[in-house]
């Protein structure tokens, strides 16, 4: 974003007005005196308040009286600038529309009608009339006598243009400097990661870190269990006695906004226009205020939640934030997927390994020597199905020259049986 | 709104805040049947009227025309500087008569 557009954008915010009204003769009014209260607001005279008010009647009115059925089930649009210099208003119709005359002249003092666009054309400075199929825009424009003064911005109107200025650039050099913070972060996780194998405390630290660079006041990070049925909590930030969330089913979706998430695989936020069901968990941790739940992946595998809130309604996590949120969760979901390939191929060892000795074992209670027993000569092998087996034999000289043979096989095979 | 219908035949309509392209056909139906052939004045007193858009205006051209088929005139008593300066503009200040 570019200074120029930054501050733009804050400006266009305090200075226009948008309204839709449906498409009736009977809502003119009000659509006007909303606008005209707009404008008095902002301390327009009261001359060019009743030339407002009137021009935009006229241009709503005739909005509405040229709609077809079809056009009369869309609204008419309202919209009203307030510039440097000049009062702009934008009305939009969905009539057929007409040619705007080269030259609107008044009717014969006695015709009824017709005086409309003069009307239109009399308040204003300047009127355009865009014709487009199915939507037609009128725009017009008058100079505020109050805007004259400004040719010479005075002391204060400096001041505040330079405020908002000073505004636009912290932001960006707030944004910059996150940016680094979080590069500087991740590179600093990378390189603990060999030494650290807590997961967990792992997790806690990269959250805390995103909290802070967010500006968050909390934080949740919830994990999809192995078996993709549940959504387990891994991270409740900040730490304190209370903050127990209950392991969320997914089958189960009763109001939960991570739930929402992870089913449909992509962000929602909430906020005072998108509250938290009144059943949601998260209640618990963001009661009012606002926040974001991302979903994180790691080569399309869904790996869990995380949710970033606010404890003030109008504090909105901005564009830059919510980067930061994605960079770090889906570094930390990286971390995850590979600790887990990490004990998976840890585990398969150790269980050769517990495997080869529990055979070593089974083996070791067969004889290893079979007593002489002339004239037979007697010899066994042992070949199990698996890795360790359930079969088992003996061979017991009696001391009056005979021999005792012993065969014994479990059901079954592998270790349950070994160990039967 | 308010209208007074005097045993000359003049009507006097008071109490109107608006005239405008919602009401105006309203109004009109509501004139129309008063306005006897020997009625030779209406008074509109416009101290009240806060707005008044062509529609309007037109409404007041389409008396004005019923009037001046019987010699009658309509008087526009009290209109604001705004209302006054619209008639102005439109030169409606030729057919009506305006007073303070």
């Amino acid at each position: 974003m570019n200074l120029a557009a930054a501050s733009a954008m804050r400006r266009e915010h305090r200075t226009s007005l948008r309204l839709e009204m449906a498409c009736e003769l009977s809502a003119v009014r009000a659509a006007t005196l909303a606008v005209r209260d707009w404008l008095a607001e902002k301390s327009l005279p009261e001359t060019e308040l009743d030339g407002w008010e009137l021009a935009l009647a006229e241009a709503a009115t005739n909005a509405v009286k040229y709609a077809d059925a079809g056009a009369r089930q869309l609204p008419v649009t309202i919209e009203v600038l307030w510039g440097e210099r000049e009062v702009e208003a934008r009305i939009s119709d969905h009539t057929a529309g007409f040619e705007w005359p080269e030259k609107v002249d008044l009717p014969d003092v006695d015709a009824e009608g017709g005086r409309g666009l003069f009307l239109i054309q009399s308040l204003t400075d300047e009127v355009v009339y865009l014709r487009h199929a199915g939507q037609n825009i009128m725009i017009l424009r008058r100079v505020r006598s109050t805007a004259a003064k400004e040719t010479l911005p005075d002391v204060s109107q400096l001041q505040n243009r330079l405020a908002d200025t000073e505004a636009a650039l912290m932001d960006m050099t707030a944004e910059l400097s996150s940016s680094y913070e979080s590069l500087v972060a991740l590179f600093r996780y990378s390189a603990e990661l060999g030494a650290n194998t807590n997961l967990k405390e792992f997790a806690n630290r990269l959250l805390k870190d995103l909290m802070r660079l967010s500006e968050a006041d909390c934080a949740v990070l919830r994990l999809l269990s192995p078996d993709g049925k549940k959504m387990e909590t891994l991270l409740v930030l900040p730490e304190n006695g209370n903050t127990f969330l209950p392991t969320l089913v997914l089958a189960d979706t009763v109001g939960s906004v991570e739930i929402k998430t992870a089913l449909n695989r992509q962000d929602f936020w909430f906020g005072p226009e998108e509250p938290l069901a009144v059943e949601d968990p998260l209640r618990v941790i963001v009661p009012a205020g606002n926040g974001i739940c991302h979903a994180i992946f790691v080569a399309n595998q869904l790996v869990g939640t995380a949710t970033l809130g606010r404890l003030m309604a109008d504090k909105v996590f901005t564009a830059a934030q919510v980067n930061l949120l994605h960079t770090f969760t889906d570094f930390l979901a990286i971390q995850i997927v590979n600790a887990r390939l990490m004990t998976e191929r840890t585990d398969a060892h150790v269980t050769r390994r517990e495997l080869q000795i529990a055979a070593d074992i089974q083996r070791s209670l067969l004889p290893s020597k079979i007593p002489a027993c002339r004239p037979f000569e007697v010899s066994a092998v042992c070949q199990s199905a698996l890795q360790v087996g359930g079969d088992f034999y003996d061979i017991i000289p009696t001391g009056d020259g005979a021999l005792l043979m012993i065969i014994a096989d479990v059901m079954g095979k592998g270790v349950p049986a070994a160990l039967r | 709104m308010n209208l007074l219908a005097a045993s000359d035949g003049s009507l006097r309509v008071t109490g109107l805040d608006r005239l405008s392209a919602s009401n105006c056909a309203e109004f009109k139906e509501m004139i129309k049947p008063r306005l006897t052939d020997d009625c030779r004045l209406v008074e509109l007193d416009c101290a009240s009227l806060r707005f008044i858009d062509s529609d309007g205006l037109g409404t007041l051209i389409n008396i004005h025309k019923r009037l001046a088929q019987q010699e009658g005139k309509l008087r526009l008593c009290q209109p604001s500087p705004m209302v006054r300066q619209l008639l102005r503009m439109l030169h409606f200040d030729e057919l009506f008569e305006l007073t303070p």
